[in-house]
C-alpha cells in the first residue's frame, strides 16, 4: 500500500510546485485547488498556467488572466494570485534583456521567423515559460509558485527546454549556419568545408534558399543573446532540482494516464528532480460490498412510483455500477505499485466547479485524510 | 479512444488508416499492435500507425531528391536534428505533410488522425499558414500551400470535436470550434463522450434521501443512486451551452469495465446507430 500524500504538507513547505500530467485529468482544477490550500495554510501563493486554454481562469471566476499575477478573491488568512503565461510578451522582454544592442533587438523583432513562429524554435515556447517561472521565483513577492504545465509530452518539452536551446546555439549546426563563409571558407580544402557546402545545399534543396537565409539571419542575431541566455537556462535547471521545487503528478485512474505518470516519474528520477507524489484526480472509492437485504428492498421499493421498474432493482444496479468503477479503478491504480510514491485518491466531482466555493470544496477533497 | 471507434467505423465500408503523432507508447492502447511509422494491421481494413517528423523527411527526401541514399547520414546526424529543432514549425510541417501523402496519394481510402488535445493542436493548424507568410518562395512554401488547401476544403478534410460532458471540456470544444471556422475548415460533427444517463427521477432521490437509519448497503446502494443522478444532471447542464450550436452532436454512452476491444465494439455499434440515424 502505498504511502498517502500530504498535501496541506506539501503547500507549507515548498516554494515551486510544478503539476504535471495528460491532458483531461483535472490538473488546472488541481493546481488552482492547491493554491486555495496554500492560502488557507497562511501563504501567499500564485498559480501559473501555460496551457493556452484558459481554464484556470473559469474555474477561479476571472475574465481572464494574462501574465503578470492577479489577485483572486478569497476568504483566507493568505492570498491567492493567478495568472497564465504571455509567451510572445515574455519572449519580447528576453529579447530586450538580452539582446546586446537595439540593432540587434530590432533586428530579431523585424525577422519573419521570430514573426511568425518564433515561438516554435527548439523548445522555446517551453523555455520561456522556464524563465518566467524564474522572474515570478525571484521577485519573492509570493510564498509560492504553482506551474501547471501542459500536457505530458510538452511537459517532458518543459523540463528538456533550456539544454535544447543550449545545445542548438552551441550545436554543429548553427555554427555552419552562422559561419559559411568564416572558418568553412578559410579552410578551402577542408573536408569540413566540402561536408558543410554539401550539407548546406541539401538543407536549401530540401527548404529553399530564403528560409535558410531568413533562419541564419534570426539565429545569427540570436546566438548574440547565447551567454544571457545560457546562464538563465542553467538558473531554470538549478531551481528546478532545488529542494524547495516538487513535481506533483496529477493523472486519472485510468492505463494511458497512469502509463504517462509512471514515464514522467521515470523521467523526473533519472534527472534527479524531487517528486512530491502522485495525485489520482476523477478516483471512484470502494463501495460497501454488503448486499441489500430483502426488508431492504421492500423500504426502497414502498417509495417509488408502483407504475414504474421496481426502485429497487433499480437502486441495486446502481449500487453495481459503482462497484464496477470503483473496481475498474482499483486495478488501474495497480500500474503505479512499482513507482513507490506518495499518493492521495480525489473522489470523482459529479458537478462541475462553477466557483471558488467549489474550489474550496475541491482542495477540500483533495486535502482529506484517506487510504492512498 | 473515440478516435478508435471513428476509425474502427470507417473501416467497414473503406480502407482507413488510423495515425497519431504520439510518440510515448510503442504499442496501440485499443488496437494492441505495433505502433511505428509503418502501418500495421489492426482489424479487418484497418491500419494503425505513429508519424514522427524525422521518419517523415527521410521518407520525403527519398521520394523527392535523386541519388538520396547519400543523404542518409546526414539525415540521421545530430547536425540535421538540430537544423530541424531550430526551422520553426519545421517537424510539424514535415508531419502534416506525411497526412498529406496518405489522404491524397496512398492506398489508403480514409485517413482518421487521432490529433493531439486542443493547445497543440492549435499550434498544428497554423504552422502551414504561418510558414506561407514566413516563407515566400521554396519547396516549403510549396508544401505548406498544398497542405493548407486540403485543411480547409471541407469536402477533403472535417473536424470531429469530442468532449466530455462537462462544463470546462465543453467550453474548451466550443472554442476550438469557433477558432476552426474563423480558418474555414470543416467542422462536426460533435461527439460527447462518457455520457451518463440516469434511471432516477429527481422525485425518486428525494425520497430516497428520506430513508431513515439505513444500514451500510443501503446507504451505499442510495449514495450511488444519488451520485449516478447527480453526474446526469450536471451533465445535462454542460450540454445546454451546446444548445443552438451549428455542429450536430452524436453521444458516446459510459461503458464501465470493459476490456479495449469489447469497450470499442459497444462504442462502435452506438456510434453506427446515430451516423445511420443521419
Amino acid at each position: 500500500m502505498a504511502e498517502r500524500l500530504d498535501l496541506e504538507a506539501l503547500v507549507r513547505e515548498q516554494s515551486v510546485i510544478v503539476c504535471c500530467g495528460a491532458g483531461g485529468v483535472g490538473k488546472t482544477t488541481s493546481a488552482a485547488s492547491l493554491g486555495v490550500l496554500a492560502a488557507r495554510a497562511g501563504r501567499s501563493a500564485v498559480v501559473m498556467t501555460i496551457d493556452p486554454a484558459k481554464r484556470l481562469a473559469q474555474a477561479m471566476g476571472l475574465d481572464s488572466l494574462n501574465n503578470d499575477p492577479q489577485p483572486v478573491a478569497l476568504e483566507a488568512p493568505g492570498a491567492l494570485s493567478a495568472m497564465m503565461l504571455d509567451t510572445k510578451r515574455t519572449f519580447d522582454r528576453m529579447v530586450e534583456t538580452y539582446a546586446p544592442d537595439e540593432r540587434v533587438r530590432d533586428t530579431i523583432f523585424s525577422n519573419s521567423y521570430y514573426q511568425q513562429l518564433s515561438s516554435t524554435l527548439g523548445g522555446s515556447r517551453e523555455l520561456i515559460a522556464m524563465e518566467r517561472v524564474l522572474e515570478i521565483h525571484n521577485a519573492r513577492e509570493h510564498d509560492l509558485l504553482i506551474v501547471d504545465t501542459p500536457p505530458a509530452q510538452h511537459a517532458l518539452d518543459f523540463l528538456d527546454a533550456p539544454k535544447r536551446l543550449i545545445d542548438l546555439l552551441d550545436g554543429s549546426f548553427t555554427q555552419m549556419l552562422l559561419a559559411p563563409y568564416g572558418l568553412a571558407a578559410r579552410a578551402q580544402f577542408s573536408f569540413f568545408r566540402q561536408s558543410s557546402a554539401l550539407s548546406l545545399k541539401f538543407l536549401e534543396r530540401l527548404s529553399g534558399l530564403e528560409m535558410l537565409a531568413d533562419l541564419s539571419n534570426f539565429l545569427l542575431a540570436f546566438s548574440s543573446m547565447f551567454e544571457g541566455l545560457k546562464e538563465r537556462s542553467l538558473r531554470v535547471l538549478a531551481l528546478m532540482s532545488e529542494p524547495g521545487t516538487r513535481f506533483l503528478l496529477v493523472c486519472a485512474p485510468e492505463p494511458v494516464s497512469l502509463g504517462q505518470a509512471g514515464r514522467f516519474a521515470e523521467r523526473l528520477g533519472a534527472d534527479g528532480m524531487g517528486i512530491a507524489g502522485v495525485l489520482v484526480n476523477r478516483a471512484h472509492l470502494p463501495v460497501s460490498t454488503m448486499e441489500l437485504s430483502s426488508a431492504d428492498r421492500a423500504r426502497i421499493d414502498a417509495l417509488g412510483n408502483p407504475g414504474r421498474e421496481s426502485l429497487a432493482e433499480r437502486v441495486e444496479a446502481a449500487l453495481v455500477d459503482a462497484r464496477r468503477l470503483a473496481a475498474a479503478d482499483a486495478r488501474s491504480l495497480g500500474l503505479l505499485e512499482h513507482l513507490d510514491q506518495p499518493r492521495q485518491l480525489v473522489p470523482h466531482f459529479n458537478r462541475d466547479l462553477h466557483s471558488m466555493a467549489d474550489l474550496v470544496a475541491f482542495s477540500e477533497a483533495m486535502a482529506a485524510k484517506r487510504p492512498a | 479512444m473515440v478516435a478508435s471507434t471513428i476509425a474502427d467505423l470507417c473501416a467497414r465500408q473503406e480502407k482507413t488508416v488510423l495515425v497519431s503523432f504520439d510518440g510515448q507508447t510503442d504499442r496501440h492502447p485499443i488496437f494492441d499492435v505495433p505502433l511505428a511509422y509503418e502501418p500495421q494491421e489492426a482489424a479487418s481494413n484497418l491500419w494503425v500507425m505513429r508519424v514522427d517528423a524525422f521518419a517523415a523527411i527521410r521518407e520525403y527526401v527519398h521520394r523527392k531528391v535523386p541519388f538520396s541514399g547519400i543523404y542518409d547520414t546526414f539525415l540521421k546526424s545530430r547536425m540535421f536534428r538540430d537544423f530541424a529543432e531550430a526551422a520553426p514549425g519545421f517537424e510539424e510541417l514535415m508531419c502534416l505533410g506525411k497526412l498529406y501523402d496518405l489522404a491524397t496519394d496512398s492506398e489508403f481510402s480514409k485517413v482518421v488522425f487521432d490529433a493531439p488535445a486542443t493547445g497543440h493542436l492549435k499550434t498544428l493548424i497554423d504552422v502551414p499558414e504561418a510558414t506561407l507568410k514566413a516563407v515566400l518562395v521554396g519547396p516549403l512554401n510549396h508544401n505548406a500551400r498544398k497542405i493548407q488547401d486540403l485543411l480547409i476544403n471541407p469536402e477533403r478534410t472535417r473536424v470531429v470535436l469530442t468532449t466530455l460532458a462537462e462544463e470546462m471540456a465543453v467550453r474548451e470544444a466550443l472554442e476550438l470550434e469557433a477558432f476552426l471556422r474563423e480558418r474555414r475548415m470543416g467542422v462536426g460533427p460533435m461527439i460527447i463522450n462518457q455520457r451518463v444517463s440516469t434511471r432516477f427521477g429527481p422525485e425518486e432521490i428525494q425520497a430516497l434521501a428520506s430513508v431513515t437509519e439505513p444500514g451500510p448497503a443501503l446507504s451505499a446502494a442510495i449514495e450511488a443512486a444519488r451520485s449516478e443522478c447527480e453526474l446526469a444532471a450536471s451533465q445535462d447542464e454542460s450540454l445546454q451551452l451546446l444548445e443552438g450550436g451549428k455542429c450536430t452532436l452524436w453521444q458516446l454512452p459510459r461503458i464501465i469495465d470493459h476490456e479495449p476491444a469489447a469497450l470499442l465494439n459497444g462504442l462502435v455499434a452506438h456510434l453506427d446507430a446515430q451516423v445511420n440515424d443521419g
